[in-house]
């Protein structure tokens, strides 16, 4: 039987020859998933409406571009949605700074601790993010879901801007003598 | 600073695809990716570890017209969708009034004049060239770039749009790769018309002898 991965391969092996059939295909089964990361970095339908959006197209154009060394399918797709999702977050910031308007609420970001509770699956990465510290895996989660800044996890965390990069580094030390990077 | 020292490639690495590497350094960091491929090798694995994390979320099911928006802006459906040849004709009004000045050297085909050589480019909603349509004396050639993608489900059917408003007359299929060369069904036809369609169509072309889905519509200009 065919494996999930083995699957979206297929699909996204086919989108790169031009077959719009089984581009569509993968988009039905993973938009779901791209839409999730989207919607948990940008809070708003609509912002995430356009991220998909361009990342699926993106996708279309550079589907002969994947290499099974950039990662599995899904986390490869997931990375073009993110990337463009922050991209978006950086550019309302810096919209806002600019214009000298108050940052909006934030309070309403789920809590990295609740994402991680909610998610369904388990991954590679996560028997190795419960063994950071408290501190290090939160920062991590904030940096990742909610694409914040260390200035962001500053005043999520009240904490001073040298204890959140060392968290950060420090953390991603830790991942990466875990993970064997 | 050597970014190639494990250590600090790694580290680096891990913060750009974590997004917590931001401003000149993530700039400057992209342009060493471009340099290193030890440095992009480093971030692909990051990022495949990290968008593990994402693939986990509870999956959120976009709203229909997201797909619309792609399929759109990909050019596989029109921008705005036609049913049928009649509102095709009332659409290609406004553009045709527009377009008078560009369309006023167009007169109806003669048969025993020669007809100036007229082209008509196709393009998508990105505004990537698509067909070359050329209209000679005495037959059509049509050239189809490398962005049609070609289709095993689906014909592309060229259509001439007379200006009074009358149906479509087909031109016959277009290439999905290379050139082709179609009927000069415009030379038989004495109407005056200033506007071509392309539709796609199941396999071997229309049934009905009228447009099943109008997908673009490009003026024709004298050269």
């Amino acid at each position: 039987m065919q494996t999930t991965e083995e699957q979206h391969l297929q699909l996204l092996s086919a989108t790169s020859l031009g077959d719009r059939r089984a581009f569509e295909q993968l988009y039905q089964l993973t938009s779901g998933r791209l839409y999730a990361v989207a919607l948990q970095l940008l809070r708003q339908r609509d912002k995430a409406d356009d991220a998909v959006q361009e990342a699926f197209v993106k996708i279309w154009h550079n589907a002969g571009e994947y290499h099974h060394q950039k990662g599995c399918v899904l986390a490869w797709m997931i990375s073009i949605v993110r990337y463009r999702a922050l991209d978006m977050l950086r550019a309302s910031k810096r919209r806002r700074e600019d214009s000298s308007t108050l940052l909006p609420e934030i309070a309403d970001h789920s809590s990295p601790d609740g994402v991680f509770t909610q998610r369904q699956d388990k991954a590679r990465i996560d028997h190795c993010m419960e063994r950071l510290d408290q501190q290090q895996r939160q920062a991590i989660a904030l940096a990742y879901f909610n694409g914040y800044t260390h200035h962001e996890m500053c005043d999520y965390l009240a904490s001073p801007l040298g204890s959140v990069k060392s968290w950060v580094r420090r953390g991603l030390e830790k991942l990466k003598r875990c993970l064997g990077a | 600073m050597n970014y190639l020292l494990p250590e600090r490639r790694e580290a680096l690495a891990a913060e750009y695809a974590l997004g917590t590497l931001s401003g000149l350094a993530r700039a400057r960091f992209q342009r060493l990716m471009m340099q290193h491929a030890e440095l992009r090798s480093a971030v692909w694995r990051w990022e495949n570890y990290f968008n593990e994390l994402g693939a986990t979320l509870p999956e959120q099911t976009p709203a229909a017209h997201v797909w619309q928006g792609i399929a759109q802006r990909l050019g596989f459906v029109p921008a705005k969708s036609e049913k049928s040849h009649w509102s095709l004709a009332r659409w290609l009004s406004g553009a045709i009034v527009a377009a008078a000045l560009v369309l006023a050297v167009l007169v109806a085909p003669n048969q025993h004049q020669p007809m100036p050589s007229q082209l008509a480019l196709f393009q998508n909603a990105d505004s990537q060239p698509l067909w070359l349509v050329q209209l000679q004396s005495d037959l059509i050639k049509a050239r189809a770039t490398p962005n049609v993608t070609p289709s095993l489900t689906a014909d592309f059917e060229l259509w001439m749009v007379p200006s009074d408003g009358s149906a479509p007359i087909s031109l016959g299929l277009l290439p999905e790769s290379g050139s082709r060369e179609l009927l000069s069904a415009h030379r038989l036809v004495n109407v005056a018309f200033n506007a071509l369609a392309i539709s796609q169509e199941p396999p071997g072309g229309s049934p009905t002898g009228q447009p099943t889905q109008v997908l673009y519509v490009a003026q024709l200009v004298a050269i």
